[in-house]
């Protein structure tokens, strides 16, 4: 009985790579806006390591996420790496996206670092605090502030680009500050602490691998292939760790012994990881994507939004 | 040479000298030459003695050794420490126990740390091109060794992840050291070499190469990695401890090695950056074991795939004809055995014949009841032991004759017959019959059975004849059948459940209470008759006593088949098994319904209105006091409602009391859709309802549900086919904010429906508590005001105002005093705010008015003219009537002098509207001639202002500034300030609340001689005035101080010497009082106090002579300094030490007096006075 089912599943294996090989030849590749970010740089490892080889995918190198939604939406790109509610604003501007991988979640790497003699939310009530004009740095704030029983009402709330989150914070013009990696650091050493951080809200702040919707059937093989290519990057990245710095960190642009501390307060969720997050019975994503339309920055009604299926997990390997 | 035998002969020295045993250990450390030994040996020779340094009592032997000796000398255990490539490393690991790496090594290329090795793909430029790794298929390649991490592995690894087969390959192994290979392409025995990373470069640098020499394919661009490199990168080199080093020694080496940082002689001698951590070797093993590189060199699963893929046909094939033979196998084998099975089959069946009729004729013999067999002509055949004792003869004496050997021919020609009948008819027959046993002669009731037995060929071979005792069977159906005609016929209800409570029997008593038929009902649950009246509790507790004591009574109301209700008086018992085990329940009930209904009547009359069936006013209070639990547990309102319908009447009125009593009715039913099923609506009487909302969430909640009530209310009511049309007025309290009892309640909801009647109807109104609290209050104490001042309870008393220059006693002020019947003399504090803002407040001034001109109309008679002041409120100088109404006043006393009535008017009041009050107060003084007095000055926002607008004859200074200017010279500033603002204007002066003799001379020296307060007289009944009048004497200091026309000088030193001796009697009263008197002590600061100050000024002004003063300020200094002693001692309780300090006290009191004695005597300096102005100091 036993060798029987070995040999279906040997015949089974035969055929998808027989199949999967007969799709490969007539299409073209893939193409994926990115920027650079730790989280996204398993797709680049994985095309240096040979695992997306070219004529597979493409990638198109952008400045920021504004200008990766840009490229979905002239067509020039086919998916994007972008935060949870990059995807969500793509979505609200009438950009259908599908979430096929969670590239890396936040553990601590969003932080709300207050004022040395502030040792609690509670004591920030009514005082400045300052953050980026995003999403991320709201959700977060208001995750605090939900967890301290406050609302974000109860700030005066600074909006204040990542670039001049330091100076600012130098000059004393903010009581607490959402920041994020390299700038909270710098944040750090002019005296402050973490009175809140990403890792308090497992699972919520995630950059994410997002298609448009309509090429999805079209482009499904491909699609496999680059999700999995990816994984066997993000596998060489955690077993050989010195390779895989020596490979970034060009793009990443700090020396090779740096490159490591980058992937502090990121976990880097793996193939069952992503089976779990992705799954269409497990609400976590939509709960949080519901979490940062409540915050109210987009325009679109919350049913409009989460009308269509956010993400799937058929790319999985 | 030489030294070398000294060094052994020592040793030997040294070992044979017991005691003296400090003989250096020597260990062994493996290197792998992976570049010529002469090289590796120059430079890793330092780290030889630098070991033997840093590690006490150690030599140290370099073996500088190709791979397979190396490994050789692993295996004989001839190393205690190992430096090799990691791939060797994981190859030792998995054969040989190691302790682990102690370091790795950190390379050094151009001051740049290097902690990782990859491998390099190159060619010769010369040579063949090869530019991609798959061009290496077919072509020549050299490497150093198979057991070479960067020479080999990596590579290798490269060319398997490019899926290329590396089994193919042709690969010659040179040998160590690295440089071989690159001879080797020089030599072009190879196309392509494999080289680790560095080995290049080292070679460049030492001249054997030039890098331009060579390609490199597949090359890696790693910008921070300063090493060609074509591979994956993995782990530099490990410093390897084998097991058998102690663990000391091992952490010596280990924190020796990580201690050669890059700028340490050794390390730069060695030309390495130093050592680091071990590293995580995982990857290079991860790839030997994909490579299947040795240790790891087992086939994988995977070949069974390639099997399937060359011989899948035979594979098939193979199965196919095995499965046939199986199935082939398998049918002979399921033959043979049904065969063994037959055969044994037989044989049992023998055995189990043999053993049935063992069986029968045990059971024949045993069987209880009477057992016979005859043949078809009645011999007997057989008989059991039974029928032994019923013939009275044994088995013997049975068998072979017939009944007439034995009964009387009769009953044996009886039995005969009958006999023949059951065969004849081939059926058997049932008969009862009572026998009488011929053993001992008593009878029993038989049950005779009579079966015909038959034979193979169905003819008859016999008769069976079978007697069964039924005797006591027999009584236990008469005695079933006198229970059943109970059970059918008794007038009770009768219900059998089994222990599961599913209905077995009922009686036909159950069918008429119930409406069921007995086929409706057996095999439900009882709880088909359930009304849905009794709480699921009720059954509870039923349950538990059936269960505990077997038996529960009580009332119960069920429901019949028609669905009415019914209540019945129901016992149940439960019927044991012989266990004890609960098997039966039985019910047993009667219908009490009509008696139920009439207790159920009497209740309703007691709590319902009988007209529309909702709960009274009673019952009302008693839903009320639940819902106050339920809403204190919820924290949730209670909304008390007072509906009261409008134009009800006319209803009545013009269709009569039936109509009126209809739409009551469909009012209440109105009511009830209109609220929740556990709210109360309740009829109070007529067309009164009240409501009782539970769970109200906010105020709002309650007005959508008063909202919706208006709404049904006012749907037309079609009665007898005439539409009525009402609506309905409804006050609303809300409990708790309302917290008061329900009868309170209702009166709330009452006073707010009625509100919302005068409102103009057909609305609801919410009860506010808090207002009402205040203006209820409010409104008691006018209605006693008002009262009192009709039962005329309310009197003006006086107090004198006087001159103490000359002791004229020129006027009195009116003060309102209420003569309380309980409480006695009243205050005026105590009524006049309640009132102040309303028309008795006006009506209670007109009277003090009216009051006043009689009194001074009445002493006039007597003759006294005095001046009465009387204080106006501000409400009631702004009634525009004011003035006429005053002039009516004074018109009834013509002969009057009008500016013997002055009016009082608060400074603060005159704000209320400043033109308004200016008009009236100017029309006062001009038209009527009386006069004005601006009262508490100086206790107002805007004094000054108020001074120059109101032409007020009088300023009163507030007593609060009089009674504290001794104390404080703040005050004392003000009062003086007062008084010449008072002069510029050319208004007269008076103070209130002088209290002693000090207050009046410190106002003489002031120069204000008007004066009010108790130190001159309290406020006295009008009959008390004129003996006081008589009796007065004037106070003759202030007379004396008067007369004396006084010297700048003079009066500034009075000031200064009454100011000087009040802090000086205060001083000591304080002294003398307890602990916890409320008398203050004076103020301590030597230049804060009225004296300093004055001095102060004294020596800024320079009034006085510059000597008088200096001892002036000396014996100042000197009192306080004593008073400060004694002060502290008093604070640290040295009470006895206080007192003796009390004399150079009184000294230096002396002191001072004769000192302002001195400044009184003195002339001032005369230039330094302005003429005319001597306010404030000097």
């Amino acid at each position: 009985m036993k060798p029987l089912t070995h040999l279906t599943q040997y015949l089974l294996l035969l055929f998808l790579i027989v199949s999967v090989t007969a799709c490969e030849g007539e299409k073209t590749p893939i193409r994926v806006a990115t920027h650079v970010w730790p989280g996204y740089e398993f797709l680049h490892l994985g095309q240096a390591l040979a695992y997306l080889p070219q004529q597979n995918v493409t990638f198109i190198d952008t400045g920021s996420a504004t200008q990766c939604i840009e490229r979905l939406k002239q067509g020039q790109a086919d998916a994007a790496t972008l935060t949870l509610d990059e995807v969500l604003l793509a979505r609200s501007q009438g950009l259908d996206l599908t979430i096929i991988l969670v590239m890396d979640i936040s553990v601590g790497a969003d932080q709300l670092i207050a004022r040395k003699d502030i040792a609690s939310l509670q004591q920030l009530k009514g005082k400045t605090i300052a953050l980026e004009q995003s999403a991320v740095g709201r959700l977060l704030l208001a995750k605090a502030s939900e967890a301290a029983g406050m609302t974000l009402q109860d700030f005066k709330l600074l909006p204040v680009t990542i670039d001049q989150h330091a100076e600012f914070w130098r000059q004393g013009q903010a009581d607490a500050i959402v920041s994020y990696e390299p700038a909270a650091s710098q944040i750090l050493r002019h005296g402050g602490h973490v009175i809140f951080d990403s890792s308090q809200v497992p699972e919520t702040i995630v950059d994410v691998l997002a298609v448009r919707t309509d090429l999805i059937e079209d482009h499904s093989a491909m699609l496999h292939q680059l999700v999995s290519g990816f994984f066997k990057a993000q596998k060489h990245f955690l077993t050989n760790p010195q390779d895989a710095s020596y490979r970034m960190s060009d793009r990443l642009d700090v020396p090779s012994r740096d490159v490591m501390n980058l992937y502090q307060g990121l976990e880097l969720p793996g193939i069952e990881h992503n089976k779990k997050l992705l799954a269409a019975s497990n609400p976590q994503l939509t709960e949080v994507a519901r979490d940062i339309l409540q915050l109210g920055l987009f325009p679109v009604p919350e049913q409009d939004m989460l009308s269509k299926q956010l993400y799937s997990d058929r790319f999985l390997p | 040479m030489k030294t070398g035998v000294l060094k052994h002969g020592l040793l030997l020295l040294f070992l044979f000298l017991p005691g003296l045993s400090l003989a250096a250990e020597t260990f062994h450390l493996g290197i792998f030459a992976y570049r010529p030994v002469e090289v590796i040996e120059k430079r890793w020779q330092y780290l030889e003695s630098y070991l033997e340094q840093q590690v006490p009592n150690a030599d140290f032997v370099l073996h500088i050794l190709e791979l397979d000796e190396l490994e050789q000398g692993v295996q004989q255990n001839r190393f205690d420490f190992v430096f090799t490539n990691p791939r060797h490393f994981i190859q030792m690991r998995s054969k040989y126990p190691l302790s682990g790496a102690l370091g790795t090594l950190v390379r050094l290329e151009n001051d740049h740390p290097v902690s990782a090795l990859g491998g390099v793909i190159f060619t010769l430029k010369n040579g063949q091109p090869v530019k991609t790794l798959a061009e290496l298929e077919g072509k020549r390649i050299a490497a150093p060794g198979e057991g070479f991490l960067g020479g080999y592995q990596a590579p290798i690894y490269e060319l398997y992840q490019a899926g290329i087969n590396t089994s193919a390959l042709d690969i010659v192994f040179t040998g160590s050291p690295h440089d071989k290979v690159v001879q080797y392409l020089r030599e072009g025995k190879a196309d392509v070499g494999f080289v680790r990373t560095s080995a290049l470069e080292q070679m460049a640098a030492e001249g054997k190469l030039s890098l331009d020499e060579i390609d490199i394919i597949n090359e890696q661009r790693l910008s921070d990695y300063p090493f060609l490199i074509s591979t994956r990168l993995y782990p530099e080199w490990p410093f390897v401890a084998l097991p058998k080093v102690r663990e000391s020694t091992a952490r010596r080496v280990a924190s020796a090695i990580l201690a050669l940082e890059p700028s340490h002689p050794v390390s730069q001698q060695i030309g390495i950056s130093g050592f680091t951590v071990p590293a995580d070797y995982l990857p290079v093993e991860l790839s030997m074991r994909e490579l299947g590189l040795p240790p790891f060199d087992v086939e994988p699963d995977v070949s069974l795939m390639q099997i399937w893929q060359q011989h899948s046909g035979l594979i098939i094939a193979l199965l196919l004809a095995s499965g046939l033979i199986l199935v082939l196998l398998l049918v002979i084998a399921r033959q043979n055995y049904s065969l063994r099975l037959s055969e044994q089959k037989v044989t049992q069946y023998l055995k189990e014949i043999e053993k049935r009729h063992q069986f029968l004729r045990s059971t024949f013999s045993a069987i209880p009841d009477l057992v016979w067999i005859k043949d078809p002509q009645g011999i007997y055949l057989d008989c059991n032991s039974r029928y032994e004792s019923f013939m009275g003869k044994s088995r013997y004496d049975i068998l072979g004759q017939t009944d007439h050997d034995h009964i009387p021919s009769q009953r044996a020609s009886q039995v005969h017959i009958h006999d023949q009948e059951v065969l004849r008819l081939r059926l058997p027959s049932i008969q009862e019959e009572v026998y009488r046993f011929e053993s001992d002669g008593h009878e029993e009731v038989l049950e005779i059975i009579k079966t015909p037995i038959l034979g193979a060929d169905n003819e008859i071979i016999g008769l069976l004849g079978i007697g069964r005792d039924i005797t006591s069977r027999k009584y236990a159906e008469e005695e079933l059948r006198l229970s059943r005609e109970v059970f059918e016929n008794t007038l009770e209800g009768i219900m059998i459940t089994d222990r599961d409570g599913i209905i077995v029997d009922v009686n036909p008593a159950f069918n008429k209470i119930t409406g069921y038929q007995r086929e409706d009902v057996l095999g439900q649950n009882p709880s088909i008759l359930n009304s849905g009246r009794q709480t699921p509790a009720f059954y509870d507790e039923m349950w538990r006593q059936l269960k505990s004591i077997g038996f529960w009574k009580g009332e119960v109301w069920n429901r019949n088949k028609n669905g009415e209700i019914y209540a019945e008086q129901l016992s149940i018992s439960s019927l044991k098994d012989e266990f004890g085990n609960i098997e039966f329940f039985v019910g047993i009930f009667s219908d009490i319904t009509r008696s139920k209904e009439q207790q159920e009547q009497l209740s309703m009359m007691a709590h319902y209105d009988v007209l529309t069936a909702l709960p009274n006013r009673a019952l009302f209070a008693d839903r009320f006091s639940q819902a106050i639990m339920h809403s204190k547990r919820n924290q949730t309102l209670l909304a008390i409602c007072f509906i009261d319908l409008d134009n009800f009447k006319p209803v009545n009125d013009n269709f009569g009391h039936e109509t009126g009593d209809q739409l009551l009715v469909e009012v209440a039913k109105r009511l009830l859709d209109s609220v929740r099923g556990d709210d109360t609506v309740s009829r109070l009487g007529g067309d009164e309802f009240a409501l009782l909302l539970n769970d109200i969430n906010s105020e709002k909640e309650c007005m959508r549900t008063l909202d919706r009530i208006l709404h049904k209310l006012e749907m037309p009511f079609v009665i007898n086919g005439h539409s009525h049309y009402i609506s309905a007025s409804i006050g609303t309290t809300l409990y708790p904010r309302d917290d008061e009892d329900v009868d309170t309640l209702l009166r709330h909801a009452d006073q707010a429906m009625y509100q919302a009647k005068i409102a103009g109807k057909h609305r609801y109104n919410l009860f506010d508590s808090h207002h009402d609290k205040v203006v209820t209050e409010k409104q008691l104490v006018q209605d006693q005001v008002k009262k009192a001042l009709y039962a005329d309870e309310l009197t003006l008393f006086y107090q004198p105002k006087i001159n103490m220059g000359t002791g004229e006693v020129f006027g009195v002020e009116a003060l309102l005093r209420w003569q309380h019947p309980e409480k006695g003399l009243t205050p005026p504090l105590n009524f006049l705010p309640q009132i102040s803002n309303t028309e008795l407040e006006v009506e209670v001034g007109e009277w003090v008015i009216n009051q006043a001109i009689r009194q001074l109309s009445e002493w006039a008679a007597q003759g006294i003219e005095m001046e009465i002041s009387v204080n106006i409120a501000s409400h009631h100088l702004q009634q525009a009537s004011f003035v006429s109404r005053l002039a009516y006043s004074l018109d009834e006393y013509p002969q009057l002098n009008p500016r013997h009535l002055q009016l009082e008017v608060l400074e603060s009041s005159v704000l209320a509207d400043l033109k308004k009050i200016r008009e009236t107060i100017d029309a006062c003084q001009n038209r009527l001639g009386v006069s004005v007095a601006l009262d508490d000055f100086g206790t107002g926002y805007s004094s000054l202002t108020h001074l120059r607008s109101f032409s007020a004859d009088t300023v009163k200074i507030d007593k609060s500034f009089i009674q504290d200017m001794l104390d404080d010279p703040n005050d004392y500033v003000i009062v003086d300030g007062v008084i010449g603002l008072a002069e510029s204007f050319s208004r007269k002066v008076i103070a209130e609340g002088v209290e002693s003799r000090q207050h009046g001379l410190m106002l003489l020296a002031m120069g204000c001689h008007r004066a009010q307060g108790f130190g001159i007289a309290r406020p006295m009944p009008a009959r008390e005035f004129p003996g006081w009048l008589k009796r007065y004497r004037p106070e003759q200091s202030w007379l004396d101080y008067a007369a004396k026309t006084r010297s700048l000088a003079d009066n500034k030193s009075t000031l200064l010497n009454l100011t000087f001796k009040h802090w000086h009697a205060r001083f000591l009263a304080r002294l003398d009082a307890t602990a916890d008197s409320i008398i203050e002590w004076p103020i301590m600061d030597t230049s804060r106090c009225h004296c300093g100050v004055w001095i102060e000024a004294g020596q800024k002004e320079q009034l006085f002579k510059a000597s008088t003063l200096s001892e002036l300020s000396l014996a100042h200094d000197a009192y306080h300094a004593n008073a400060s002693e004694i002060f502290a001692l008093y604070q640290e309780k040295e009470v006895d030490r206080a007192r003796q300090a009390m004399d150079s006290l009184n000294q230096a009191y002396q002191r001072m007096l004769s000192a302002i004695a001195s400044c009184q005597a003195e002339d001032l300096n005369t230039d330094k006075v302005v003429a005319g102005y001597s306010r404030g100091y000097l």
